[in-house]
């Protein structure tokens, strides 16, 4: 059940200011510093980085009196709240639980510091040239499940969320004039036509698995240069590399890794079964648009933030590789609704 | 649906086994013994584990043991890279890290009551091994049909196993082929590669065996299509895939192929499931 309401802004930078941690991402303080700048909140480069930190370790080891001994690190977890946009929060709900929580292998410790945020979704009223949330089944305004929706108005702010009861927020909030439910028709409507781009259909995944093999891979490589960037930005990308660290002494490391480098899977006996650009890019787009769909009940493996696009140095971007295979395949977009 | 387990435990935490033998197989490929009678590793034949050298790294490795040997865990480890030489240093008496069992194994139950056919070159030997020495087993013999066993080598020197594959010569209840590429003056038994002996010397209704191949990916391409001629069809073909991985757990990324993960949906295939899979590997 939806419930909405409206508070004073003074109000919600109160409430954010009583809050134990505030984190935030680094283009929701580009948009919205008035409502963050009074709160000593930590700026994120990454959403990933609150529950798949770029670097952990994952137990430690040590010989002592002859003998090996192996210690489990349980993380510690703090309360934070996340401010965070509709498709950064799709990232965390539906791409990142699914690999870490939802499985048959769940990670402790992701759970324990995913169960430790809550999230306050911004909406996105101004979509950059860069975004295409709409195109992998987003929305600028999309109301994700278990997170407090939130559009700033003037000098307060509409909000919006399933349960009332589990935001203290909420005492504050008064019933929503109809002129201001009109401004947010308003507001999401123009941000939706902001990003002309339609819905990928969901023939989408099966169509570009079918183009395996086909030579427009080479055409859409050549101008990557598997620097790997556009893999640490992005919010659903959760490849990983495991390192023991220390010989006597030491630590098993997590980092973070990618499909874009060579040794990501390079075998012991030399052989290397995605061994070039074309082989490497491929696997980076499909993964996302092919085989996390196939595996995941339709599920795109990108939320359409578009931050790939934005620090990509070569201007390579994941949208034009996606239509120029989709337009091969035949497959199109959905209606657009 | 079955409801999913949750655990509260750290998933990439591994248990410490000691060595209890080392097995030197050939120049480069020793067979590891652990002691696992402490704890509760429990497996299928065809499945593989995290081995954890402490100070050095982790590794997969198919288990080469069979489940029937209760309170051991076998792996025959060929030294190719910097876990492996840490692994090839290793005694008798000193310890392993393991975590697992993973993936998918062999489909046992599509095996019972049929006749197998297994077809294995080098190391590849070693995870057919956990099958075969779990088909032969006192206790599973029985829900098995005929067993023949072809196993080829580039050299006498490279065969594995050769401890064991003088028992299996000796049973009546299965018959063994070895075969090497090159012979030298010592070797008197056959030389050919592994597809051209089993087609000149193996003979059964494929309509009623499986056929159960590993090893090098190019022996591995020529024993399928060799087994195609045969009659086979492609899902009565059986392999393993070998591909780097790093969790176990089908979350690292490593060894996606299309819309599986071979630590998970494998690393045991039909060949027409890899049929249907982009060629990746």
């Amino acid at each position: 059940m939806k419930h909405a309401g409206i508070v004073k802004k003074s109000d919600f930078i109160t409430w954010l200011a009583s809050r134990e941690a505030v984190i935030t991402s680094e283009r929701l303080i580009r948009r919205h510093k008035e409502l963050v700048s009074s709160v000593s909140a930590m700026e994120v480069r990454n959403v990933k980085e609150t529950v798949f930190p770029g670097f952990g370790t994952l137990f430690s080891y040590r010989w002592e009196d002859r003998r090996w001994i192996i210690e489990d690190i349980p993380v510690t977890a703090k309360k934070c709240t996340v401010l965070v946009h509709p498709c950064e929060a799709t990232a965390l709900n539906e791409v990142l639980d699914r690999v870490f929580m939802n499985g048959e292998h769940p990670e402790r410790d992701y759970e324990k510091l995913r169960s430790s945020l809550e999230l306050v979704t911004i909406a996105c009223e101004e979509p950059e040239s860069t975004c295409f949330c709409r195109m992998v089944g987003g929305d600028p305004f999309r109301r994700v499940p278990d997170t407090l929706f939130v559009v700033p108005l003037e000098d307060r702010l509409y909000v919006e969320c399933e349960e009332p009861n589990v935001w203290e927020l909420w005492k504050k909030c008064v019933k929503v004039p109809s002129e201001v439910e009109k401004e947010i028709a308003e507001k999401e409507k123009k941000s939706r036509e902001a990003l002309p781009d339609p819905p990928l259909s969901e023939e989408v995944p099966e169509q570009l698995y079918r183009l395996f093999e086909d030579e427009e891979w080479d055409n859409i490589a050549w101008k990557c240069l598997n620097c790997g960037a556009c893999t640490y930005l992005c919010p659903t990308c959760y490849c990983f590399d495991i390192h023991a660290d220390g010989r006597l002494k030491g630590y098993q490391l997590r980092s973070w890794d990618a499909c874009m480098f060579p040794r990501f899977t390079l075998h012991a006996s030399g052989h290397n079964p995605r061994p070039g650009y074309r082989e490497r890019v491929r696997q980076r787009v499909l993964h996302k648009f092919s085989y996390f769909p196939m595996r995941e009940e339709g599920r795109f493996g990108c939320v359409g933030c578009g931050a790939c696009v934005e620090v990509c140095p070569v201007n390579w971007d994941i949208r034009e590789a996606v239509q120029r295979m989709v337009k091969k395949s035949g497959a199109g977009y959905a209606r657009s609704s | 649906m079955a409801p999913v387990m949750r655990e509260a435990h750290n998933i990439y935490l591994p248990t410490l086994y000691p060595i209890e033998e080392v097995i030197p197989e050939t120049g480069d490929i020793k067979t590891y013994r652990l002691n696992a009678s402490q704890g509760s590793f429990s497996y299928q034949p065809g499945q593989f584990a995290e081995v954890f050298v402490p100070g050095t790294g982790e590794a997969p490795f198919s288990i080469t043991s069979s489940p029937t040997q209760e309170g051991v865990l076998e792996f025959s480890i060929k030294r190719t890279g910097c876990v492996t030489d840490a692994i090839h240093r290793a005694n008798a008496g000193d310890v392993f890290g393991v975590r697992g069992p993973y993936g998918r194994g062999f489909p046992v139950e599509d095996l019972r009551g049929r006749p197998l056919l297994f077809v294995g070159g080098g190391i590849g030997l070693a995870p057919l091994r956990s099958l075969i020495n779990y088909v032969l087993s006192s206790q599973k013999r029985k829900e098995f049909k005929d067993v023949i066993i072809l196993y080829g080598a580039r050299t006498p020197q490279d065969l594995v196993f050769q401890w064991e594959l003088s028992k299996w010569e000796e049973r009546s209840d299965l018959e063994l082929f070895t075969t090497v590429d090159r012979g030298d003056e010592e070797w008197k038994g056959r030389v050919g590669l592994v597809p051209n002996v089993m087609k000149e010397n193996i003979s059964v209704d494929p309509t009623q065996w499986k056929a159960i191949v590993c090893g090098p990916p190019i022996m591995i391409k020529f024993t399928i299509k060799a087994l195609q001629e045969m009659g086979f069809q492609p899902a009565d073909i059986i392999t393993t895939l070998e591909m780097r991985m790093k969790c176990g757990l089908g979350k690292c990324g490593r060894c996606n192929i299309g819309p599986y993960y071979v630590c998970k949906e494998g690393p045991v295939f039909t060949f027409e499931e890899l049929s249907r899979m982009p060629e990746e590997y």
